[in-house]
């Protein structure tokens, strides 16, 4: 994953000819940290097309899917391990991914193709409160917010469309697709103008200094 | 009295009838709206079950994967979802199904043309029952949400399947509740499904249903039906109600059947005891009527000798006290009866007894003769004041002994009152009507023939009997007795022992009785007057003295003669008033002469009673010493008889008289009996010889001897003699040459009023003169 990221990073590091920083915070309708949000940056302008090498890994550990939320750039593999010693049903009927893994266990289940963008919602047909979701964006910017809400991207200045999701967000609320221009280090800050939806199975009570991400 | 026992005891009944009416009444209400309320329950119950099952059976199918699978595949394979839903209908004995998308977009369902928009969604998704019209049919719907991922926050589909409700309200459920259950919808007064036949549920659609906690009642059909409502679930946003309803006789079928029980028991209860109260009337009731009715009759003197009888105690005690009580009153009537019947000093019927019997004896035997006699004992009062009351009384019983020694015809004797019998012949048969009076009355003047010995005394007992007879002289019993009185009194008068009662008898005392009573009134009036008879003194040939004789002009009867009432009023009494009067008016008279140079003396009768009265001295002195007269100037006349009444007293006044210088004659002397030796006591100046031998003097030898005789005697006593009746010539000649004193008559003058007295005065002594 490390890997990854620092490769990822020193590849925009050098296409770039000046890059800034840009600090989000988001919070929450009654003004608490959102953590664990997923924003997602694309240039308005056309990229030199850029294709994913490695494959994600959508876990399942503890009969949960691990990560909750799995963020991949669009045409991305991921494998379904199964860390559990019980076998899982892996599917899902999202029209950006429609797929069954019957019943299986450890690595038995070959990568999947995630060639659409969208999200798609992952369940296991023998155990119906395992969630998880695949969000397929296109393209490389896209983080999740720390505990407290944060986090930061190191991009080129420029235009992007910023866009914020996360299964709790009410898909109605605003600003949650806005045209940002990023000049020189910049810092924004989101409040949601609408409640969070019910945290159906606590998924986001992760431990505090756990970031799956970096 | 059975009457309004009866009154009463219906009164009862319809209380108590009433009352366990209304009481079990509201029971019944109570138990019914319990019922109901259960019967509510039970239906809320399995609806709620039933939709349960099928929103349980929903909730599995909406996490089926396979369904899953086909749902989210549907927009290529519609037939394969339809036909897996169809399948799942029937398990689940469902009548209807929808299959929305997660925008409510209909996916497949089981209606074609079916809409089943979010607001409807919305609404079925809340908690409760659903109840939904579609096609003109009623369903009960369950819908369920679909998440692909079953901890998704996000549906994906809806699943919605719905029952008919004519189903869910089978006759299963009637016979379990035992009501009719129907389904409405106040809001558009709309009955979804009913149990009724479908003709009553429609009826039932058309009336105004009530709904509230309370029980309310509507006609179906011509039957009463008492109805409960109860919430159950909603059609859109408002509520729907089961009615349950059943047949009010069947309701209250308990209520009835136990008011008829009530009615029967209280009804044989009520005759039982009409029954018994008419056999207390028979026992108790009826012997108390009877009783009053005997109390009555006793009260009104009618005295009663049957009883009723009766066996209660009570009836039979009281019973005893009426009968003892009755007895009492006949024991005391019997001693009030003979105290008021009864003479107590002889034992003798009394007067009130004497009048019944009379009366009775009219009205029993109208046609028979009756005699009535009143016997007066003659001088009983003198007889009592000589040998005292006690003795008197003694003599009156044995008068009443002897009187019942009678022994003629059938005789009723009396004690009337004093010395006063009654007796009472009763002449029933043939025999007594031949019966004499005059006989009878001799036959009971005989028992008095023997002396009665009083004490030691033999007193010879004179008796004065009146006889009347019925129906010849009175046909009452007031009549007969007047008449029988009037005849005694007149035998008294005229010293017989027995008077047959004669109609002039009558005539006469019924005017002297009115006279008497207007004697006195006639005194004041001035009805009386005194007339003058003059007095010749024959040797002088000279008028001296007159007599004065009270004559009374009564303005009804004209002149009335002395002898008419101057016996009357000396039995009465009233003569002293007359005496005074005609003395008062003899002294005015003189005094009115003297001052005329008439020179006279006057004679005043005097009657014994005045004599006994020993005021007449004081007076004739108050009156002489009024008039300023001489004594000698008033001559009074006296009879023998009135001496010899009371001649202690008589004599006493007498002597009095002539102490005061008045001159006292013997009036109608000669046909007393005084005796020689009393005439010689009698302080008297002259005699005056009774018209009876004067008045045919001149040719009567015998008269002559007498009167020679008598007034050679009173020249022997030195007594002036008076002849009286002079009516001729050779009278007065005769009566000169034997020296009689004076005479008075018709051929000097009749009496005369005062101013004729003087005329023929002044006359007669011209004449002579």
């Amino acid at each position: 994953m490390q890997k990854f990221f620092l490769l990822f990073f020193l590849t925009q590091l050098n296409s770039l000819v000046s890059a800034a920083e840009l600090h989000i915070e988001l919070h929450t309708q009654d003004n608490q940290a959102m953590p664990n949000a997923v924003i997602y940056l694309t240039p308005t302008k056309a990229l030199s097309p850029s294709t994913p090498h490695s494959v994600a890994i959508m876990d399942q550990i503890d009969r949960q899917f691990s990560p909750h939320i799995l963020v991949v750039q669009k045409d991305s593999q991921i494998r379904f391990p199964n860390s559990d010693s019980i076998k899982h049903h892996v599917y899902s009927f999202s029209p950006a991914k429609t797929f069954e893994l019957q019943l299986y266990r450890g690595l038995d289940a070959n990568p999947l193709l995630f060639s659409k963008t969208g999200i798609v919602e992952l369940g296991c047909n023998i155990h119906d409160w395992m969630l998880g979701y695949v969000l397929v964006v296109d393209t490389p910017y896209f983080a999740k917010t720390n505990r407290q809400g944060q986090t930061q991207f190191d991009l080129v200045e420029g235009e992007y469309r910023l866009n914020i999701w996360h299964p709790r967000i009410k898909a109605n609320s605003k600003n949650l697709e806005q045209i940002i221009v990023v000049n020189g280090d910049t810092s924004l800050h989101f409040q949601l103008d609408q409640a969070l939806l019910p945290d159906v199975n606590q998924y986001e009570a992760v431990p505090a200094d756990v970031n799956d991400y970096e | 009295m059975a009457l309004i026992f009866l009154s009463l005891l219906t009164l009862i009944v319809l209380v108590t009838v009433l009352f366990v009416w209304r009481a079990t009444y509201n029971h019944s209400t109570e138990q019914l709206q319990s019922h109901v309320r259960t019967s509510a329950s039970v239906v809320a119950e399995k609806i709620s079950n039933t939709a349960s099952v099928l929103r349980s059976n929903l909730i599995i199918l909406a996490k089926d994967f396979s369904i899953k699978q086909l749902i989210a595949t549907a927009a290529d394979d519609k037939k394969s979802l339809y036909s897996a839903m169809e399948n799942f209908q029937a398990r689940s004995l469902a009548d209807i199904f929808w299959v929305l998308d997660a925008d409510y977009v209909p996916l497949v369902s089981s209606q074609d043309n079916s809409v089943m928009d979010e607001n409807a969604l919305s609404e079925l998704r809340q908690s409760g029952l659903h109840w939904y019209q579609h096609g003109g049919q009623f369903y009960l719907l369950e819908a369920v949400a679909l998440k692909f991922v079953e901890s998704s926050v996000q549906n994906n589909a809806w699943l919605i399947m719905g029952i008919r409700a004519d189903r869910l309200f089978d006759q299963k459920l009637v016979s379990l509740t035992d009501m009719q259950i129907s389904v409405y919808h106040p809001d558009t007064a709309t009955i979804l499904t009913s149990t009724f036949a479908p003709q009553l549920a429609t009826e039932l659609g058309s009336h105004t249903i009530v709904i509230a906690p309370t029980l309310h009642e509507l006609t179906l059909a011509d039957e009463n039906y008492i109805y409960g409502s109860s919430q159950l679930g909603r059609w859109g946003e408002s509520p729907v109600y089961t009615l349950l309803a059943t047949q009010e006789t069947k309701a209250y079928l308990s209520t009835q059947s136990l008011i008829e029980q009530l009615v029967i028991i209280l009804s044989v209860a009520g005759v039982l005891a009409l029954i018994s109260a008419i056999v207390m009337s028979r026992t108790i009731t009826r012997p108390l009527e009877d009783l009053i009715a005997i109390a009555r009759k006793i009260s009104l003197g009618k005295y009663v000798q049957q009883f009723p009888q009766s066996n209660t105690k009570e009836v039979v005690t009281l019973t005893a006290a009426i009968n003892d009580m009755q007895n009492g009153i006949i024991e005391r009537e019997k001693e009030i009866n003979h105290l008021a019947f009864f003479d107590e000093l002889t034992g003798l019927p009394n007067r009130i007894q004497f009048h019944q019997h009379i009366t009775r004896s009219i009205e029993q035997n109208i046609a028979a003769k009756l005699i009535v006699l009143t016997m007066d004992v003659d001088r009983f009062k003198e007889i009592n004041d000589t040998i005292s009351h006690e003795k008197g009384d003694h003599l009156l019983q044995m008068i009443a002994q002897r009187l019942k020694t009678y022994t003629g015809t059938k005789a009723f004797f009396a004690r009337l009152g004093g010395d006063e019998f009654g007796i009472i012949i009763e002449a029933l048969n043939e025999e007594g009507r031949k019966a004499d009076p005059e006989a009878i009355a001799q036959a009971v003047v005989a028992l008095f023939e023997q002396p009665f010995a009083v004490d030691g005394l033999n007193l010879d007992i004179d008796v004065s009997i009146g006889l009347a007879v019925y129906p010849e002289h009175a046909i009452n019993e007031q009549g007969l007795l007047q008449c029988a009185d009037i005849a005694m009194y007149s035998c008294k008068d005229q010293h017989y022992r027995y008077a047959l009662y004669q109609p002039e008898l009558n005539k006469h005392s019924v005017m002297r009785l009115s006279l008497m009573s207007e004697l006195k009134g006639a005194l004041v009036a001035g009805q009386l007057q005194l007339y003058y008879q003059p007095k010749l003194a024959i040797a002088d040939n000279k008028i001296t003295t007159a007599e004065c004789l009270i004559r009374w002009i009564h303005p009804q009867h004209g002149f009335i003669a002395p002898d008419d009432f101057i016996p009357l009023a000396e039995q009465t009494g009233a003569i002293r008033h007359v005496t005074h009067w005609a003395l008062n008016t003899a002294c005015m008279q003189l005094k009115n002469w003297q001052s005329q140079n008439i020179t006279l003396s006057l004679a005043v009768n005097i009657s014994a009673m005045d004599l006994v009265d020993m005021q007449l001295p004081a007076y004739i002195a108050k009156l002489l010493s009024k008039y300023d007269l001489a004594a000698d100037l008033l001559t009074l006349e006296v009879t023998e008889s009135a001496v010899m009444g009371n001649p202690e007293n008589a004599l006493k006044a007498l002597h009095t008289l002539r102490s005061m210088g008045v001159i006292l004659s013997i009036d109608d002397f000669g046909t007393g009996f005084s005796s020689m030796a009393q005439l010689k006591k009698m302080p008297v100046h002259e005699l005056k010889i009774d018209k009876a031998f004067v008045l045919d003097l001149a040719n009567n030898k015998d008269d002559q001897i007498m009167v020679k005789t008598l007034v050679s005697l009173a020249q022997n006593l030195s007594l002036q003699t008076v002849a009286e009746g002079v009516e001729d010539l050779a009278t007065l000649e005769f009566l000169q040459s034997i020296n009689c004193t004076k005479a008075q008559g018709y051929y000097l003058s009749k009496a005369l009023p005062a101013a004729q007295f003087e005329t023929w005065y002044h006359n007669f002594h011209r004449v002579e003169a």
